[in-house]
């Protein structure tokens, strides 16, 4: 851990120099990004003592997406983030980062990356633009000062006072510039939207999407559903330190999933629309709840010997699939 | 790292001007209760109570025996918390105040970033001393209090508190990267302190407990301001420094290995289940191997320089236990010999060590020894050597010859004697 060891290595595998004037990257073509990856663990394991942090968890986030970090309190979701940033190590296995080993070469990875804590404290005495300041200090990089501001207004943020004046809302929001300013090429949030108000939330998000849009990466956690379907390209769902499913929002509110009501002229038997490959999940002497995977004509051709009354569409919400992971629901994860 | 040596100062402008005005007024405010004293107390040689000789006091009969009695002598517990506080504030309250684990997101190093915490604290120790120091002596100047001693000697002897100051910081720095919360931290080294200061002293009254006091930095501290007194106490202020360092050495090396955040306490650390671990094996395991050799490396350099100057003060403390020096009682002492006040106006240089000169003079005259040597039979009477003594000076303060002092103590050196080796008086010529 000494700075010779990490600093040689901060040059070598930088493919822009951070916090330039961002490049507008065309939109970024799915098929192409696929592989590219900015953040990969591998069989990650944290312990605290005897206590488990996360387990055996294998992340994969890729270029340019805006990936959503799911899971109660105590999931493991801020010491994910710990151990990308080197500041919690792992008891087992590997974290990088743009391809380079997290605690090995943790200098080089945290210029490119920017930080939101879960629990963002501040030194009360400086006011948030002096803390702005210190922070462009330390990193010593030069940094976009028009951006700074549009920031703070955008963020209904006055920077002239000390930070120990500042609500919890102020001071997320403080955290937020910083952590946003020096337009770092990946974005580690650790639940950017907590405490703040709902216009500036919608701020917030915005300000994710357009991170996106100039062709950087995402890494945020929540366990704000709506706002999760609302960015995310992909969400994992972590429990219990182990990560459960990947999902990626578009096909699973979009398509992917079905959940529909049927009403029927006769009820068909129980059993006989599972053979099409659906799943009862419910019925009335009137009425079937099921749900599909994928195409619906099988279910539908059989349904409609039973005379079919009525269709309802009831879509999945990111909430449901949440739930399902936590046992209240039926969706079984992907394969 | 430069820059964040200067925000790590910035923050604590206010911590500079505050303490340094605190320090600089107890000293200022020592030397005009000096100015102020009647002649009567100047007179009471404090050396005669037990207790008071037990915590430090020297004399009231001098200036500098009079400052190095009272502020002199608290000052190196002020500074010594005023470490703590510097260190604990660096690293353990950050930790626990959760700033840390925003700064350790910042592109900087563990080490570079307790590299510069320590600088910058170090620095501010370094400020406040010295305006302290600086305060003094500007009262010194205004009350031009008949001494000896100068200004600019006031200021040094004050400025030299910052190595005990820089040595308890260090090591709270090392135990605020060790153990989890802040409050563990402060406790730990505050106690450390304490007993380093306290210890110090009080190991004074009792020759048994004289090994241990080398364990101690205000042993250390205690001899180097004998720069009043006598030579400046290089080689005390080197083993101050190895001290320091050493406890510097092995905070790096806890603050590079361990997780932050985590509040664990060292026995908690990771410890995976023995299955994952042997899974971890078969894998290929962390990432850590030279690293962790490093740090080893880094901390057993620490250990080693914490232990030199306890080796190599081994000779100082003879692990003889002695029997009690039998001091001469309050009362007996009091027909105080006028050398005491005389000896040191009369010596134009500072260089003579005037402060020990009185506390000499004023040990047992004869007659007090006359007065014990009626039961002369098994247990004799001994004395400790303080800073500062000759063997001429102590055989003539009790009563005795050169020639039979060295014969009763089988010294081979004359020449050479150690503060806190004990003799044996021997009975004075029959009268």
């Amino acid at each position: 851990m000494t700075p010779e060891a990490e600093e040689p290595s901060a040059e070598a595998p930088i493919e822009e120099p951070a916090a330039e004037i961002p490049i507008a990257e065309p939109p970024a073509e799915a098929p192409d990004v696929a592989e590219d990856l900015v953040v990969e663990t591998e069989s990650l394991t944290v312990y605290y003592g005897r206590r488990r942090g996360i387990a055996q968890l294998g992340l994969a986030v890729r270029r340019g997406e805006v990936y959503g970090f799911l899971g109660p309190n105590g999931a493991g979701k801020t010491t994910t983030l710990r151990v990308l940033l080197d500041i919690v190590r792992p008891t087992l296995g590997h974290a990088s980062i743009f391809g380079l080993d997290c605690q090995r070469h943790g200098v080089a990875i945290r210029r490119r990356v920017g930080y939101l804590p879960g629990e963002f404290s501040v030194y009360p005495k400086l006011t948030a633009d002096a803390y702005f300041n210190m922070v462009a200090a330390i990193r010593g990089e030069p940094y976009d000062e028009a951006y700074r501001r549009t920031l703070t207004e955008r963020l209904n943020l006055d920077p002239t006072h000390p930070l120990h004046t500042y609500s919890r809302g102020n001071k997320q929001k403080v955290g937020l510039v910083a952590a946003l300013m020096g337009r770092p090429e990946l974005l580690l949030l650790d639940e950017p939207t907590a405490g703040l108000e709902p216009l500036v939330q919608q701020q917030v998000l915005a300000l994710v999407r357009e991170a996106r849009s100039e062709g950087r990466t995402v890494l945020l956690s929540s366990h704000n559903l709506p706002e999760v379907q609302a960015i995310c390209d992909r969400v994992g769902i972590i429990r219990d330190g182990r990560l459960i499913a990947v999902e990626e929002v578009d096909a699973l509110v979009r398509g992917q999933y079905h959940r529909l009501r049927l009403r029927f002229e006769h009820l068909p038997p129980a059993g006989l629309l599972e053979e099409a490959g659906a799943r009862e999940v419910g019925r009335t002497d009137q009425d079937v709840m099921i749900e599909v995977r994928g195409s619906l004509n099988q279910v539908l051709t059989r349904a409609v010997e039973y005379g079919v009354l009525d269709l309802e569409d009831h879509p999945f919400t990111l909430e449901d699939v949440f739930l399902a992971y936590y046992g209240a629901g039926t969706i079984e994860p992907y394969a | 790292m430069l820059s964040l040596i200067l925000w790590e100062i910035r923050r604590r402008v206010g911590t500079i001007v505050g303490w340094a005005i605190g320090l600089g007024a107890f000293c200022a405010a020592h030397q005009l209760i000096y100015t102020a004293l009647p002649d009567e107390v100047r007179r009471i040689d404090v050396r005669a109570l037990t207790l008071l000789e037990s915590l430090g006091m020297q004399t009231f009969a001098t200036f500098e025996g009079f400052m190095l009695s009272t502020a002199l002598n608290l000052l190196p517990l002020l500074t010594g918390a005023l470490g703590v506080a510097l260190g604990v504030g660096a690293l353990a309250a950050e930790e626990s105040d959760g700033t840390l684990e925003w700064l350790a997101s910042l592109p900087i190093s563990r080490t570079r970033l307790l590299l510069g915490k320590a600088i910058a604290a170090a620095f501010v120790l370094l400020a406040i001393v010295a305006l302290a120091g600086l305060i003094t002596a500007g009262a010194f100047l205004a009350l031009s209090p008949e001494t000896p001693v100068t200004a600019a000697d006031l200021f040094l002897v004050i400025l030299v508190n910052w190595l005990i100051g820089f040595v308890f910081l260090a090591i709270s720095l090392f135990l605020g990267a060790y153990l989890p919360t802040r409050g563990a931290a402060t406790s730990t080294s505050a106690t450390a302190l304490l007993v380093s200061f306290l210890g110090n002293n009080l190991a004074g009254m009792a020759p048994a407990m004289e090994p241990y006091r080398t364990l101690l930095p205000h042993f250390y501290f205690d001899r180097i301001t004998g720069m009043w007194t006598g030579e400046v106490g290089w080689l005390d202020m080197g083993t101050l420094a190895a001290i320091g360092l050493g406890a510097l050495l092995l905070a790096f090396s806890a603050f590079t290995r361990r997780s932050l955040t985590v509040a664990a306490w060292p026995w908690q650390r990771p410890r995976p289940p023995k299955r994952l671990r042997t899974i971890a094996a078969t894998a290929g395991g962390t990432s850590s191997g030279p690293r962790a050799l490093a740090s080893t490396i880094v901390a057993l350099l620490g250990l080693a320089l914490l232990a030199a100057p306890v080796a190599a003060y081994r000779e100082l403390a003879p692990v003889v236990p002695t029997p009690l020096p039998t001091l001469p009682s309050a009362p007996t002492a009091t027909p105080l010999s006028p050398t005491a006040t005389s000896a040191p106006t009369t010596e134009p240089t500072a260089v003579i060590p005037p402060t020990s000169t009185p506390t000499l003079t004023s040990s047992p005259p004869p007659t007090a020894t006359a007065t014990i040597t009626p039961a002369p039979t098994a247990t004799p009477v001994t004395y400790t050597v303080q800073p500062g003594d000759t063997l001429a000076e102590i055989a003539q303060a009790q009563g005795v010859t050169l020639e039979a002092l060295i014969e009763a103590n089988n010294i081979e050196e004359p020449s050479r004697i150690e503060v806190g080796d004990v003799f044996i008086i021997p009975l004075p010529p029959a009268e």
